[in-house]
């Protein structure tokens, strides 16, 4: 999967299952400020990425993880 | 490690008569968690003789609080109290008429933080009444502050 895909992917679920406006889905939108990802959407978005791209985010590894774009390239090397 | 049996219910939920929505937590493993519920008459959500989906509801997020309970009374910490953070794709076949045994049965989706996400179905003769998926979240609060 290219990042291309990855993030439209991400954006797909963010806009379909979280109902993000997709104005607000962009590179540097901070997850949590900008996109309004709270911690009841987080245990929904560990659920959703394990279904869609296989594997399972583990809490820790997302300490440094902010914007949308960061969090992209946290998918772009877990599933490289 | 205290056997479920042996732990009264009260000390497993913060809830309190009139409010308890379950008599008794049955089982619960790393998964599956599973409580039991005769509707009486004077249920605080009976209505008209018949359980309300409000009730269910309840009944599902304290069967949350069951296995939360067990699981804190089991590692020595005390009981946290949960809030329900979200229910979704919730829906109600029928709701039960008084003197009906519930069984209601939680799978464990994921725990993440303060947070639980699972997926419940209440049961009634094996027949699906009601199925949601609830997230609760955990405060810090104890059941005895």
């Amino acid at each position: 999967m290219d990042r291309q895909e990855i993030e439209a992917k991400v954006k797909e679920f963010l806009i379909e299952d979280l109902e993000i406006d997709e104005e607000k889905i962009q590179p540097e939108a901070r997850l949590k400020e900008d996109i309004g990802i709270d911690s009841l959407d987080f245990v929904d978005i560990v659920v959703i990425v394990e279904k869609k791209f296989g594997f399972k985010i583990k809490t820790e590894e997302m300490a440094n993880v902010k914007t949308f774009s960061q969090f992209c390239d946290y998918i772009e090397q877990k599933t490289a | 490690m205290r056997a479920i049996q042996d732990i009264p219910l009260k000390e497993l939920i913060p809830q309190r008569p009139p409010f308890v929505m379950i008599d008794r937590l049955v089982s619960s493993d790393a998964v599956f968690s599973v409580t039991e519920l005769e509707v009486r008459p004077d249920n605080l959500f009976v209505d008209n003789g018949r359980m309300t989906a409000a009730g269910l509801v309840e009944n599902i997020a304290q069967t949350c609080a069951a296995r939360i309970g067990y699981i804190n009374l089991n590692s020595g910490e005390a009981v946290k109290i949960g809030v329900i953070g979200s229910i979704s794709n919730l829906n109600i076949a029928r709701t039960p008429k008084v003197g009906e045994h519930l069984v209601t049965t939680i799978k464990l989706l994921e725990e993440v933080f303060q947070v639980t996400l699972v997926e419940a179905m209440v049961k009634s003769d094996d027949e699906v009444l009601a199925q949601c998926n609830m997230k609760i979240a955990l405060t810090d609060m104890d059941s005895k502050d």
